[in-house]
């Protein structure tokens, strides 16, 4: 049998089966779409690159569909978006550590452009920045807690962790936020760019 | 334990301006739509024309449109067919979807006068150039889709459908394509086109290269890259997926002990995936007992 035979043997694949794919992969996204897009912003994935982010969530989801245990869809999609996330971080990271940029700083959120600034609205980037303080693990719980007000609960079981430690989590991440506010507030002005 | 009280509702102004500050921040409207373009999917899966929004849904039908011509002009019946099934199933699937979450948040935004109106402020309206797009059937022939940034290899030829019709279906390489480095899963815009591929980018650049050499006759390349995937990420994400293209390589390149074996492997593993199924309209009647 020729390799074409054999391909052509192998890849025939139901209409119906085709057609629930699509169907699972558009209801996942209609249901989680905005859920996963905002988590990744407020994971610190920048504003331009949400979009892209966000698909490749899907995109991880769409050849995983059948590894989906139903009830766990949004578990599985947020701790993509999580690996996609911390991706696209240390991706922005590095560029702009290759650019000259200090190592230890590039690490945090990138600054705005001045559009973005002049877009973005002063809350924004002053919350961008504050979130920025805070560790991935404390991140995620903050912003699922204070943003998304998603209970403790809910949170342990999307992040698979025991309540307790989300709750230490919180409680922590919830300090370095107050800290960060207090100095922003003291400043009166966005903490300075990195070079 | 109670829960701490949420800063939403504590006594600090400025943490509690911050916090509403995210509510605002939402993706704007078509991006749904246009993310499941880049992904392949036919829009009128969306299990509800409200998915979006008003815009977001007038868009969809009219690309929706688009899509369905296409179908029809390349004759492609069975194609129409699956729509009219699918829009079936969405309807069965309707239901009010949105999460708690969502519902507590747009209480929230419209609580807060900045908040309004002002998710579509930050994004363009128009769809972004540079964007990321994943090779798909339909999106790679829609100038709305999103295009394609980066170099890598086109998946498998049109011509030679995947048994994963849905996820691998191919598109021709873009000839505006700019990186060379960043593969079929492309690039998050601002980062540098010099960065080197994320690893779930270069999980589906392997995977999508051993799928197009596979079809286009080269199995054996195509098992070489697979094994190169092994190597490189033996806890990868897309493991299913490479265990059941490597069935796919092996019985192309005549290994057909080969193959049964490693597809009996993955059908013990999970005999209800869809990866098993897979793997037995790979191997055959004979594996089917």
């Amino acid at each position: 049998m020729s390799a074409h035979a054999a391909i052509n043997k192998a890849a025939p694949i139901g209409v119906a089966q085709a057609v629930d794919r699509h169907t699972r992969l558009a209801t996942l996204a209609r249901e989680h779409f905005r859920f996963i897009w905002r988590s990744l912003r407020r994971l610190g994935v920048a504003e331009p690159s949400v979009d892209d982010a966000a698909q490749q969530v899907f995109e991880v989801a769409s050849r995983r569909l059948s590894d989906l245990e139903p009830g766990r869809e949004r578990a599985f999609l947020f701790k993509t978006a999580l690996l996609v996330a911390t991706e696209a971080r240390r991706m922005a990271a590095r560029a702009r550590s290759e650019a000259g940029g200090p190592e230890l700083e590039s690490l945090r959120d990138p600054a705005p452009s001045p559009e973005e600034s002049a877009l973005l609205g002063e809350s924004r980037l002053l919350l961008d920045r504050a979130l920025a303080a805070l560790g991935l693990e404390e991140r995620t719980v903050f912003v699922l807690y204070e943003i998304e007000e998603l209970s403790l609960s809910e949170i342990a079981e999307l992040v698979s962790i025991p309540r307790g430690t989300a709750a230490s989590r919180l409680r922590r991440a919830r300090e370095a936020f107050h800290s960060e506010v207090k100095r922003l507030r003291a400043r009166r002005e966005f903490p300075r760019r990195s070079p | 334990m109670t829960a701490p009280q949420r800063l939403i509702e504590a006594d600090d102004e400025l943490e509690r301006d911050l916090i509403r500050s995210a509510h605002a921040d939402q993706p704007r409207h078509g991006a749904l739509e246009q993310m499941l373009l880049g992904l392949g999917v036919e829009l009128s899966h969306l299990p509800s024309a409200t998915a979006s929004s008003a815009s977001g849904a007038a868009t969809s039908g009219k690309i929706a449109g688009t899509v369905l011509a296409k179908w029809l002009v390349t004759g492609v019946a069975i194609g129409v067919a699956a729509i009219s099934s699918a829009q079936a199933v969405g309807r069965a699937l309707d239901h009010p979807g949105a999460r708690a979450a969502e519902a507590r948040s747009r209480v929230v935004a419209r609580s807060t006068p900045a908040a309004a109106s002002s998710s579509d402020r930050v994004s363009p309206s128009t769809p972004r150039e540079g964007g990321l797009q994943v090779a798909q059937p339909f999106a790679s022939t829609l100038p709305s889709a999103r295009p394609r940034v980066a170099a890598g290899p086109a998946p498998e030829a049109a011509g030679a459908p995947s048994p994963r019709a849905f996820s691998s279906v191919a598109s021709e390489p873009s000839p505006s394509a700019v990186s060379p480095v960043l593969p079929a899963v492309g690039s998050f815009a601002l980062e540098a086109a010099q960065a080197p591929p994320t690893s779930l980018a270069e999980e589906m650049r392997l995977l999508d290269a051993a799928r197009r050499v596979l079809a286009s006759g080269d199995p054996q390349s195509a098992l070489s890259t697979l094994v190169k995937y092994e190597r490189a990420f033996p806890h990868g994400a897309l493991r299913p997926e490479a265990s059941v293209l490597k069935v796919r390589a092996l019985l192309a390149a005549g290994d057909r002990a080969g193959a049964e074996a490693l597809g009996q492997h993955i059908i013990e593993q999970a005999p209800r995936s869809e990866h098993a199924d897979a793997v037995r309209a790979a191997l055959g009647p004979r594996s089917n007992p």
